[in-house]
């Protein structure tokens, strides 16, 4: 993977969408593969300019993830002012190369929240992790150190 | 970045929380977490405060194993040429196979528990 001087900086590769499949609008973004539990694998939006990530409220549901396991809150997104709720959830990272990782993460879920949605974002789950991209190869480089706070 | 806001001896848990819920959504969570931080030595057996502390804390390593992704170069192809066709609806594609599709996910999961599928699909909502 790769590294910085000879230690390890990330321990994880796996490649990337680089647009939504099958959507009406094609831009260019970063989707990478998450799993919420074991054979559910989704395509995230890695945005690091959102405060937090955000999970599909449908995916939430599929999931058995419901309001009394978060805490309540209000967030502006970008498509308005959303009440909701925050929770902690187990992810996995899936590598082609490397170590798959597994980490818990803070999300924002919210039933006004578009279905199939889910944005990997920088408070709570970015923020700890080493991340790095290849756009020519769409490759996309992971780790997490161990520092806890 | 907002800096946390002390607060005076006198202060309840219920007030620390209120500062970092009023925080939180102004997307100031580095002070969020200072706050937090400083509220918990005073207050440890509050339950609240132990609730946000969780929610705050950057992401924490729960394990590693050894590479076991899938290249979903194929599933890709398979939606971006016929996704069209399910419009609102989850699908699970494996390879360049349609495995299933419901405006459910719940029901689609449902699915691929009575009939696993190796490799495991990738799951996909297909907006309207």
């Amino acid at each position: 993977m790769l590294l910085r001087g000879r230690a390890p900086f990330t321990t994880g590769r796996s490649r990337f969408a680089d647009h939504s499949p099958a959507a009406k609008d094609p831009t260019a973004k970063i989707y990478v593969r998450v799993a919420f539990e074991q054979g559910s694998e989704v395509l995230a939006q890695l945005d690091t300019g959102a405060a937090w990530s955000v999970l599909a409220p449908d995916l939430a549901r599929a999931l058995g993830v419901s309001a009394p396991a978060g805490y309540p809150a209000r967030m502006r997104t970008p498509l308005g002012v959303m009440n909701g709720y925050l929770v902690r959830l187990p992810l996995t990272l899936w590598a082609d190369e490397g170590e798959d990782l597994q980490l818990d993460g803070t999300f924002f879920v919210s039933d006004n929240w578009p279905d199939g949605m889910t944005f990997l974002g920088y408070s709570g789950l970015l923020d700890a992790l080493r991340f790095a991209v290849d756009p020519q190869a769409n490759d996309f480089y992971f780790g997490l150190p161990t520092e806890s706070w | 970045m907002a800096k946390a806001i002390k607060i005076s001896w006198e202060e309840t848990p219920e007030d620390y929380v209120a500062r970092v819920r009023d925080l939180v959504e102004r997307e100031h969570v580095m002070a969020a977490r200072r706050l937090v931080q400083e509220a918990r030595p005073r207050f440890p057996q509050d339950p609240v405060l132990a609730r946000w502390h969780e929610i705050l804390s950057p992401a924490k390593l729960l394990g590693r194993s050894p590479a076991s992704g899938v290249d979903r170069t194929p599933e890709i192809h398979w939606l971006d040429a016929h996704g069209a066709a399910y419009r609102g609806e989850w699908v699970a594609v494996s390879g360049d196979r349609l495995l299933g599709h419901s405006k459910s996910l719940q029901d689609l999961m449902a699915l691929l528990d009575r009939n696993p599928a190796n490799p495991r699909p990738l799951l996909h909502y297909i907006p309207d």
